[in-house]
């Protein structure tokens, strides 16, 4: 697997499965873990028909302040419900209405809802993006050259406990800068050689990626006024450049979708690295230890007798 | 093979087949007891005089002979801090499986990646020239395992990089 | 030996090494005189010379200099002369080479000015070149006298270090 999913496959599945047609109505209560510290719950609190979705995130009221709310309206509509305590913001689906729809939509629907927590980030992000587009207008109405930089806001996500993503929107990029914590030395290395190639690579290949860039000694310049960006120990910066060809209307979900898993789509790969490499290791110490066991002396002496049958005794 | 491993790895088998002249010595120290001289390092006049083989200020091989032991430390090229970092990695493994090994010391001399011992028991239940054959053999694949190791991270660096990066294209 | 004097517990100290018959100030000269004739071009005189009385039991920055300056001797030889300067030697002298050369790869020569020759010598290949000459040097010490020289070598009490 290259690309990590987007959605939660298992929030789908479980969904798939119940809002079947024909499926036998049961009681569920599933916690669900995605990355970064978001739970999904699965409950049928009061009937077996009605199966409430709920999602807690770590940093829900930033996203609230970006503008969450009024996406996960458009997105979710009817389904929302009152939130169950404890979480951030909660669906309800009636089983037996929807098991009778037909099937495009419910696939549509559960599609959507396992995308939840995708959404849930994703406000921020498209606040930057209309932001953009409002500013590059401005732009170019007045025309006079480059608009004063400080008027936008740097949106700070803290969805980590010390990580946060950072986005600032200007009249002609987005920039959007994650901040990593290294917590060993050997990810800190196999970070800076992944990173590496993520800045080369659009030297290289492809040259319509957006722009990346990294710093491991201090916040970048666009949010060194942030009070979130203090440097740490182990603390890295990558930044993200996103041109305007990113954010047509067309590729601008996709990018959005994407851009948010970057995290999780890294460490994930310095973790398979490390045990790729794990396996090699062993593979090589066994083929090590073939060569160490070839000094042992292959035919050790047999017990010898006489024609008798009678045994030589070591004394 | 390089050119110039070639005549160090000479020297190492060489030097390390005239220190492994190893006989039962029981400790003076120590009623009944038997001990790695070279560890013990409590009757100098069985200890040896140590030597070091160098390839260059990163390579090099320390032999410390004794009557009944020989301790062997090598220092592994290691060009960059990748390579810093998976010779750790390494050497770590194969420490953590030293019991496997036998003559796998646990600990490595300081100053140095990882080291053998080489006992008398060592050499009398097995092959002497064997024995020098698997540390000159070991020598050579883990320089030439740590370079692919950091050959595969780079190119799988890339990859990964651009699979992140094409789907914005 | 009075054995009723012996105390037991004690233990066994390392056996004393054999000193040197020359004083330090003799090797003092010697180091300039090695230097001079390598500088000459008189390489292999200067080893012949360097064998034939090896710094035993000579105070510290006296065999250092000495000891440095016979390497440099020894690197400055040209590779095709090698053998004959080897098979010249007898067998003490061949065991003493065979210190000189182990202790030039465990001291390799720091970047110091006197590489100007080569140029401006990247630090990390510092030792490089000269750790390679000592290698082959080492080789064909050994095609002529074997590894019951290393043993020699490896036992023998009178050590530079």
């Amino acid at each position: 697997m290259l690309l990590l999913q987007y959605h939660n496959l298992l929030l789908q599945s479980i969904l798939t499965e119940r809002l079947e047609p024909g499926a036998s109505l049961v009681y569920i209560d599933q916690i669900i873990s995605d990355f970064d510290y978001v739970t999904f719950h699965v409950s049928t609190p009061e009937t077996k028909s009605v199966i409430v979705v709920s999602l807690a995130i770590k940093c829900w009221s930033d996203l609230v302040k970006y503008g969450a709310e009024s996406v996960l309206k458009r997105e979710y509509g009817s389904y929302i419900t009152e939130t169950e305590p404890g979480y951030n913001f909660s669906l309800k689906l009636d089983v037996e209405a929807l098991q009778q729809e037909n099937a495009e939509l419910r696939e549509a629907l559960i599609d959507k809802i396992a995308l939840l927590k995708r959404h849930a980030m994703a406000a921020p992000f498209e606040k930057a993006f209309d932001t953009f587009e409002q500013l590059e207008k401005a732009a170019q109405s007045t025309d006079r050259g480059v608009p004063e930089e400080s008027d936008t806001e740097v949106m700070t996500i803290h969805y980590r406990d010390e990580e946060s993503i950072f986005v600032r929107p200007s009249f002609d990029r987005v920039t959007v800068i994650f901040s990593i914590i290294f917590r060993e030395e050997t990810d800190k290395i196999f970070g800076k050689v992944f990173l590496q190639e993520f800045v080369d690579a659009r030297r290289r290949a492809i040259q319509n990626a957006p722009q990346v860039l990294y710093s491991s000694s201090e916040p970048p310049l666009e949010i060194r006024h942030v009070p979130a960006a203090k440097m740490q120990a182990d603390m890295g910066y990558v930044t993200f450049v996103l041109f305007p060809r990113h954010m047509t209307a067309m590729r601008r979900e996709n990018c959005i979708s994407h851009v948010q898993m970057f995290r999780d789509f890294f460490l994930y790969h310095i973790k398979c690295s490390k045990a790729y490499l794990h396996s090699r290791m062993r593979y090589r110490v066994s083929e090590f230890l073939k060569i160490l066991n070839r000094a042992k002396p292959e035919n050790v002496e047999k017990e010898r007798k006489t024609a008798s049958g009678r045994r030589f005794v070591s004394t | 093979m390089s050119q110039s491993l070639r005549p160090y790895l000479q020297c190492v088998r060489q030097s390390l087949g005239g220190a492994l002249c190893l006989e039962d010595f029981a400790s003076e120290i120590v009623e009944r007891h038997n001990v790695p001289e070279v560890e013990a390092q409590t009757t100098p006049s069985a200890v040896l005089e140590p030597i070091v083989i160098s390839r260059n200020d990163n390579e090099k091989v320390l032999i410390e002979p004794s009557i009944n032991s020989v301790r062997l430390s090598i220092a592994i090229k290691q060009a960059d801090e990748i390579e810093g970092i998976l010779v750790h990695m390494l050497t770590r493994f194969l420490t953590a499986r030293a019991e496997a090994f036998r003559i796998l010391r646990r600990k490595a001399v300081d100053g140095y990646d990882i080291s053998f011992l080489i006992t008398n028991v060592h050499t009398e239940q097995m092959l002497r020239h064997k024995l020098v054959d698997f540390i000159v053999q070991f020598m050579e694949d883990v320089d030439r395992e740590i370079s692919e190791m950091k050959l595969f991270l780079n190119a799988r660096a890339r990859f990964v990089a651009e699979a992140f990066l094409a789907p914005f294209d | 030996m009075d054995f009723r004097n012996l105390v037991v517990d004690e233990p066994l100290e390392k056996p004393a090494a054999q000193v040197s018959s020359y004083s330090s100030s003799d090797f003092q000269t010697w180091t300039n005189d090695i230097k001079s004739k390598a500088s000459r071009g008189d390489a292999v005189g200067a080893i012949m010379q360097a064998v034939n009385a090896p710094p035993y039991g000579i105070s510290e920055p006296v065999k250092s200099a000495f000891l440095s300056a016979v390497s440099a001797a020894i690197v400055s030889v040209k590779s095709s002369e090698i053998p004959s300067v080897i098979k010249s030697m007898d067998v003490n002298q061949r065991d003493v080479l065979l210190k000189y050369l182990y202790w030039s790869m465990a001291h390799p020569p720091t970047a110091t000015p006197s590489a100007g020759r080569y140029g401006a010598v990247p630090t990390s290949a510092s030792g490089g070149t000269t750790t390679g000459i000592i290698l082959s040097y080492f080789e064909k010490l050994m095609t002529v006298a074997g590894e019951g020289d290393i043993s020699r070598v490896l036992s023998d009490r009178r050590q530079f270090s």
